[in-house]
């Protein structure tokens, strides 16, 4: 175990450095330029120049190897849209939005998605699983923009029970997280099921029947932990993803979080913002897929013996 | 496995309540408006974008300002200005009342300060070109730029002692240039040729001063000679203002909060205490805020349903478009949408280079083929079906009565059969060879809606075959800058009150021609204008310029000119007016409770 993980250890400056080499290669070579914006004049020729050699982007090499450097020491250059930012500012007041509301809706998503997972299980093929079954597919077809205009729609401009989109109240927080939460919840429910119907008829749940345990202690206890497996593999990539921001949402809902800026990093060309945003994300995933890798060992002493 | 869960999840609420910032709770600003779109610098020397021209109107003032009705420039941190017989030179003296928001008086220096540092390289943006009408600004910005590229090709080691020498150099060789300070509060502009126009470009933000103090702070030299800022330095409190608002709090992406300025001269005249701006990035959101109440003014309607709710209103304010005499106005049920006619017009360019991006003869470098296809698009149809946001046919390329005292001229208006006999008369009888039509546009709005319209205009009317191309924005500037398209969608919004922010646009040697038109008739027409011995003479003389361009060189053709739309309820608010230039002085705007 300890030498997986030290072995993860080694991989990830790897990684990292390899995510960020191919995505500078991408950034550079995308054409559009990065110091004009759409409506604006054209930029004379002498000005670029000035601004190239202000951000050391004069030529390729010069730039690819200035913001390494700056990335090992913790800098993340300046954006060059929103010029009066830097990126580590702008990951600073957007990570920790993006990581609330994040967090919040992987809480929703987990819970109600293995609820209701476990009741479509015990319940097969009964009412409750096809209304389940229901949840989910709305969950999963019906696009976030969708859902997250009718329920502003609904509840903030109709009925106002919540605050039509912002940040900085826990009010505001109900509606997107909600939203976000959805297809995660949908999803986490179908694979808790099936992993349910599978352990379900497994012999170790037989012998815990036999020695007296209560149904709901056979299925919470011993069925859960083992059905549970497949979600968590999930739950690694799915909590970078979350944490990260969802330009949808942060768009529907106005909240400043981290995700428009990779897309609105790549639609102005902020070759620094790009390269912050993927380097940030890139970093978060490999740490959740660390973490994920742990908790595995401890739900399932399995792992930890074949490691060994 | 019970308690478990019941910590982690307590630990995660907890954890997500502080990240939230849950437990401040603000007071709602006097006056909360969206702008439209995030601000991308307050830095008065390189910002370009309307909303941080608006913001960057409120915290700071120049030596004029804007009328808030007519946009015309008013005096404001100067008294009026004296200006010499030849109308070259400018003499500004500043308002003794004039302070800083920490109480400093504002100092001709100050001026002079951000105006210098507005066109050094390292700073220097897409408006600098306007302090090229100062006299020796433009020599002297093409030698710091030259020495600066010169003294990057040297090794390191020689850069700093000859960076050294020329900053030393270029000091003194500012002394010359025609902006003097004469005491504390005298500034002296002497310009290249009379400017009409010069004391509305003192309104404008690249002309607004900065503390000079604080800003020098965060002054980085470059080891070639280049001279930029951190731009940390228009952060709250790490700056000071001149304006009837100070800024006391800029949340990224989320707000920027402004309270009145104590020491500003003309405080009696503010009525506001705090203004929230929020940052809004769907227009759909920012409706719906709008519609629950969170929200007292929408500075834009960029929704799809827009169209709609301008035909479902009628307007009280002068000016609006959709007032009562509208025939856009179906069944009228509120009156807080005011769409008004903008500074801005939306128009086709043609190429006009002597042979297309495919090396083919180019049929549009004949100025009657250019003709024929502007007489075959019927442009009402396209404003009532495709557009529909009460905009007006654009037959000229300077939206009408925009300028004061600017005499009308009327362009080419839709007729087909014209435009067959001008095809004729150009050589093209069998339009069997006629090259296919391409319009090139950017995707997004409804470009493509209207390219597709005016298409089949072209298809129906003089026989064409045409094809649409809509591609992503940054590549289509760099398509549309080089002239690799046949036929391309433009828009253009004038910067300050006069025809030439227009016609300009056209000239030969313009960086902005992007039809690569190049006509030294019309080069000599705006030459003479500027010869003019009075002001009406010039502008007769530039509408004579206009009148040109839109009937017989037509390196364009105009289709329609932009409305702004606004929604604010005029029973609250005040003060606020639809002025084309959409140069909002907040100074002036007052909310009843």
């Amino acid at each position: 175990m300890i030498r997986r993980i030290g072995s993860r250890l080694v991989q990830a400056p790897l990684i990292l450095w390899a995510v960020y080499t191919i995505t500078f290669v991408m950034v550079v070579s995308v054409p559009g330029n990065p110091f004009e914006h759409e409506g604006g004049r054209n930029l004379s020729p002498v000005i670029e120049m000035g601004l190239r050699q202000r951000y050391g982007m004069e030529d390729n090499w010069q730039f690819y190897w200035r913001y390494l450097t700056g990335l090992l020491h913790g800098d993340l250059g300046q954006s060059l849209h929103y010029r009066d930012w830097t990126c580590n500012q702008i990951v600073r007041h957007s990570l920790p939005v993006s990581a609330a509301l994040g967090s919040l809706a992987l809480l929703i998503a987990l819970f109600a998605g293995v609820g209701l997972g476990v009741i479509g299980a015990v319940r097969r093929h009964t009412v409750w699983d096809y209304l389940t079954l229901g949840v989910a597919v709305v969950g999963i077809s019906v696009p976030t923009f969708v859902i997250g205009a009718g329920l502003l729609i609904l509840l903030a401009v109709w009925v106002r029970l919540f605050p039509p989109g912002g940040w900085g109240t826990p009010a505001q927080l109900v509606l997107p997280a909600v939203t976000l939460a959805l297809p995660f919840m949908a999803y986490i429910a179908r694979l808790t099921r099936l992993g349910m119907i599978d352990v379900l008829s497994s012999d170790f749940l037989r012998t815990a029947r036999a020695k007296g345990l209560s149904e709901s202690q056979v299925v919470l206890k011993h069925a859960l932990r083992v059905a549970f497996l497949p979600v968590l593999s999930f739950l690694g990539p799915a909590a970078a993803a979350v944490l990260t921001g969802s330009f949808v949402i942060e768009k529907v809902f106005n909240v400043p979080g981290l995700g428009l800026h990779f897309v609105n990093g790549v639609i102005n060309r902020d070759q620094m913002l790009i390269l912050a945003a993927v380097t940030v994300y890139a970093g978060l995933i490999v740490l959740f897929n660390l973490l994920v890798d742990i908790a595995y060992t401890w739900l399932d002493p399995r792992i930890s013996a074949e490691a060994i | 496995m019970a308690k478990y869960v019941v910590t982690v999840v307590v630990a995660a609420l907890a954890l997500t309540w502080l990240l939230a910032g849950a437990a401040v709770k603000h007071p709602r600003a006097d006056f909360v408006f969206v702008n439209r779109g995030t601000i991308a610098t307050l830095d008065p020397a390189a910002m370009s974008w309307m909303q941080d021209i608006r913001l960057a109107l409120t915290v700071w003032e120049g030596l004029y300002s804007y009328h808030p009705v007519t946009t015309e420039p008013i005096p404001a941190s100067s008294l009026p200005a004296e200006i010499s017989s030849d109308g070259r030179t400018y003499t500004f003296r500043i308002r003794p009342e004039a302070r800083w928001s920490n109480g400093d008086p504002v100092t001709a220096h100050d001026f002079a300060y951000a105006w210098r540092r507005a066109v050094e390289p390292g700073t220097s943006a897409d408006y600098a070109f306007f302090f090229n009408l100062i006299e020796g600004v433009e020599a002297y910005v093409a030698w710091r730029y030259e020495n600066v590229e010169r003294i990057s090709r040297l090794p390191a080691d020689q850069r700093i002692v000859e960076r050294d020498m020329h900053l030393r150099e270029a000091d003194a060789r500012w002394q010359s240039v025609g902006m003097g300070v004469i005491d504390e509060k005298t500034l002296r502009v002497t310009l290249k040729r009379p400017v009409a126009y010069f004391l509305d470009l003192c309104a404008f933000s690249t002309f607004l001063p900065v503390h000079r103090q604080s800003v020098e702070r965060f002054k980085v030299v470059g080891d070639t000679g280049l001279i930029y800022y951190d731009e940390q330095w228009t952060k709250p409190y790490n700056t000071h203002f001149n304006g009837p608002f100070v800024m006391t709090e800029w949340l990224f992406r989320r707000s920027i909060k402004l309270e009145r300025n104590p020491h500003y001269w003309d405080r009696q005249a503010v009525k506001l205490n705090t203004i929230q701006m929020l940052d809004v990035e769907d227009a759909n959101t920012a409706w719906l805020m709008y519609s629950a109440g969170a929200v007292d003014w929408l500075s834009s309607l960029d929704m799809d349903y827009a169209p709609e709710l301008i035909r479902r209103s009628i307007s009280p304010m002068p000016g609006a478009l959709n007032g009562a005499s509208s025939r856009h106005v179906a069944t009228p049920t509120r009156r807080d949408i005011h769409a008004f006619p903008a500074f801005g017009t939306y128009f086709y360019n043609f190429n006009c280079e002597p042979k297309l991006p495919d090396g083919t003869d180019n049929p549009w470098y004949d100025r009657r083929v250019r003709q024929a296809f502007a007489l075959a698009v019927d442009k009402q149809q396209l404003v009532d079906r495709v557009i529909r946001r009460g905009n007006l046919p654009a037959d000229t390329f300077i939206p009408p009565r925009s300028i004061p005292n600017y005499p009308a001229v009327e362009g080419l208006s839709y007729d087909p059969v014209r435009a067959r006999e001008l095809l004729a008369e150009a050589g093209w009888t069998d339009m069997s060879n006629f090259p296919v039509v391409e319009v090139l546009f950017n995707t997004g709005f409804n470009h493509g809606q209207i390219a597709e319209a005016i298409c089949k205009m072209w298809e129906t009317n003089l026989g064409v075959k045409t094809a649409i191309r809509g591609i992503e924005v940054k590549l289509f500037r760099e398509d549309k800058k080089n002239a690799r398209y046949v036929v391309c969608r433009a828009s253009w919004y004038g910067d300050y009150g006069d025809p030439t922010t227009f016609l300009e646009m056209f000239q030969s040697e313009n960086g902005n021609n992007d039809s690569h038109f190049r006509d030294r008739t019309y080069d000599g027409m705006l030459d003479e204008a500027e010869r003019q011995p009075t002001p009406e003479m010039r502008l007769a003389k530039l509408a004579e310029v206009e009148r040109y361009l839109v009937n017989d060189a037509l390196p364009l053709l105009p289709l329609y000119y932009y409305v702004n739309i606004f929604a604010l309820d005029p029973d609250r608010v005040a003060n606020l007016h639809l002025t084309p230039r959409m140069m909002t002085m907040l100074k002036y705007v007052e909310v009843s409770p």
